[in-house]
């Protein structure tokens, strides 16, 4: 490494003067792609439960197809023109956001498997000095189970991440594993101190507890109830 | 068996040259700061790949913030340019950068900015440009003024412009802010002070330069910005 990359620092709250409002994008897959239309709604919390209303969310997804519209994707599949595959939105003062999407299909990873479908997630704002990575899946699909980020968090966590429909205004604190398919809208949710949800660090050298075994962690199972 | 799909990973960032999360100082990451360590997550298609933008996407004067209205901003007219590199030193050509800032007064366009400091009619404090194929970007816009805001007594924001860019993947987003050399109150702002490193506070700062500078019209100023790079081109694999 000759030079090192840049510091990051907080989007501050009036991040909508360059980010949000000149560029807004709610809709991630148009009418016209091809696959299972989705309606992601994406709720914010802080960690005393207070919706964040001065955070931007941003996806990148891959098509039906599970290829990204990106010239750094070698795979050899038609681009869907009508799934550029990201979007930003601002958090309302509910700390909701809503995105029309389809549902991806499972992109390949590393070693010759596929991955289960999913989105990833970058979280900005006020309070946020780096930036917050994460990713959805799609409760239910089997294909969470060969996954080996999904499966995981499915057995390391004490609680099931997938049922999607017990995930409501109590499961405050999971940002991963919700979504919404065929327009049924679910929650996406982050939640600071304590912190409840898996935030994947995409920049950090090393963790000592790194790898996919690490638990959600401090889970009370009873407060899902 | 899937077709094997050859993945070369972005860097991994030393930790000290990026701010922790967790800053008591800055008041708002208490509650929005990861409070479990986190999992590094191996990059796969879904890391390296990114959005891409075009010059359809970018307006004539979108880079210059001083004609975007039917009169000129007050304020200290500046020229900010400087380059987009990987870790590595390559270039990052036609990466979409975006800027806001607050005006000469201290003040946002923004409905929630309610510091007692005026508007300026022809100043909206935003904009956006491309790298070209030569790495290079360049905003004219005015100074900013310093501002204060509720993060503890007598708190000050320093002048600074905020710099969202993309690069060429997911892995690569980057938010951070430029900040003006000399500027008194970088010593006294957490958001700066987050980092442990002052080589990485330095990095921050931009730096004045006299090849910028226009005679008779604008003071210059260099921002040079490092994402991360992949840890070999695919040529080298």
């Amino acid at each position: 490494m000759d030079q090192a990359p840049s510091p990051s620092q907080t989007a501050g709250p009036y991040f909508h003067l360059g980010c949000a409002n000149p560029r807004p994008v709610r809709c991630v897959a148009g009418p016209n792609a091809k696959g299972e239309r989705v309606r992601l709604i994406c709720r914010v919390l802080d960690g005393a439960g207070v919706p964040v209303d001065d955070s931007m969310i941003e996806i990148w997804q891959a098509n039906a197809e599970g290829n990204y519209h990106s010239p750094d994707d070698p795979q050899e599949k038609a681009v869907d023109p009508d799934c550029p595959g990201h979007g930003r939105l601002a958090t309302d003062e509910n700390g909701s956001c809503v995105f029309e999407t389809i549902k991806p299909g499972r992109v390949p990873g590393n070693d010759g498997t596929l991955q289960a479908p999913h989105m990833n997630i970058s979280v900005f704002g006020r309070g946020i000095l780096k930036r917050l990575a994460t990713r959805i899946y799609f409760a239910g699909d089997p294909a969470n189970q060969e996954d080996p980020v999904s499966h995981s968090y499915q057995t390391s966590a004490a609680i099931p991440l997938w049922r999607t429909q017990t995930l409501t205004k109590t499961a405050v604190g999971i940002l991963i594993s919700t979504c919404a398919v065929n327009m049924k809208p679910c929650f996406l949710m982050y939640k600071g101190a304590p912190r409840l949800s898996p935030i994947y660090d995409l920049s950090l050298s090393s963790l000592s507890d790194s790898g996919f075994a690490v638990p959600v962690g401090g889970i009370d199972a009873g407060a899902l109830d | 068996m899937q077709p094997m799909i050859k993945v070369i990973p972005y860097g991994r960032h030393d930790e000290k040259g990026q701010p922790t999360s967790l800053y008591p100082a800055y008041g708002a990451t208490v509650r929005r700061a990861p409070h479990k360590p986190l999992i590094v997550l191996p990059h796969t298609l879904s890391e390296i790949t990114g959005p891409v933008y075009g010059h359809d996407d970018i307006a004539e004067a979108d880079n210059d913030l001083t004609r975007q209205h039917a009169g000129e901003p007050l304020g200290e007219r500046i020229i900010v340019r400087g380059r987009v590199n990987d870790d590595r030193g390559r270039p990052v050509p036609h990466t979409l950068l975006e800027i806001w800032q607050a005006n000469a007064a201290g003040r946002y366009r923004h409905k929630r900015d309610d510091h007692r400091a005026p508007l300026d009619p022809n100043f909206s404090g935003s904009g956006r440009t491309l790298t070209g194929a030569n790495r290079c970007y360049p905003f004219v816009t005015i100074k900013p003024g310093a501002y204060p805001w509720d993060n503890h007594d007598n708190a000050w924001r320093p002048a600074h412009i905020h710099f969202s860019l993309f690069g060429r993947a997911f892995a690569t987003r980057l938010i951070t802010q430029m900040y003006f050399p000399g500027d008194p109150l970088l010593f006294y702002d957490p958001i700066v002070q987050a980092r442990p490193d002052e080589q990485a506070r330095q990095r921050l700062i931009s730096t004045f330069d006299l090849e910028i500078t226009q005679p008779g019209w604008a003071l210059g100023f260099r921002f040079e910005i490092v994402l991360r790079g992949r840890e070999a081109t695919p040529f080298e694999a």
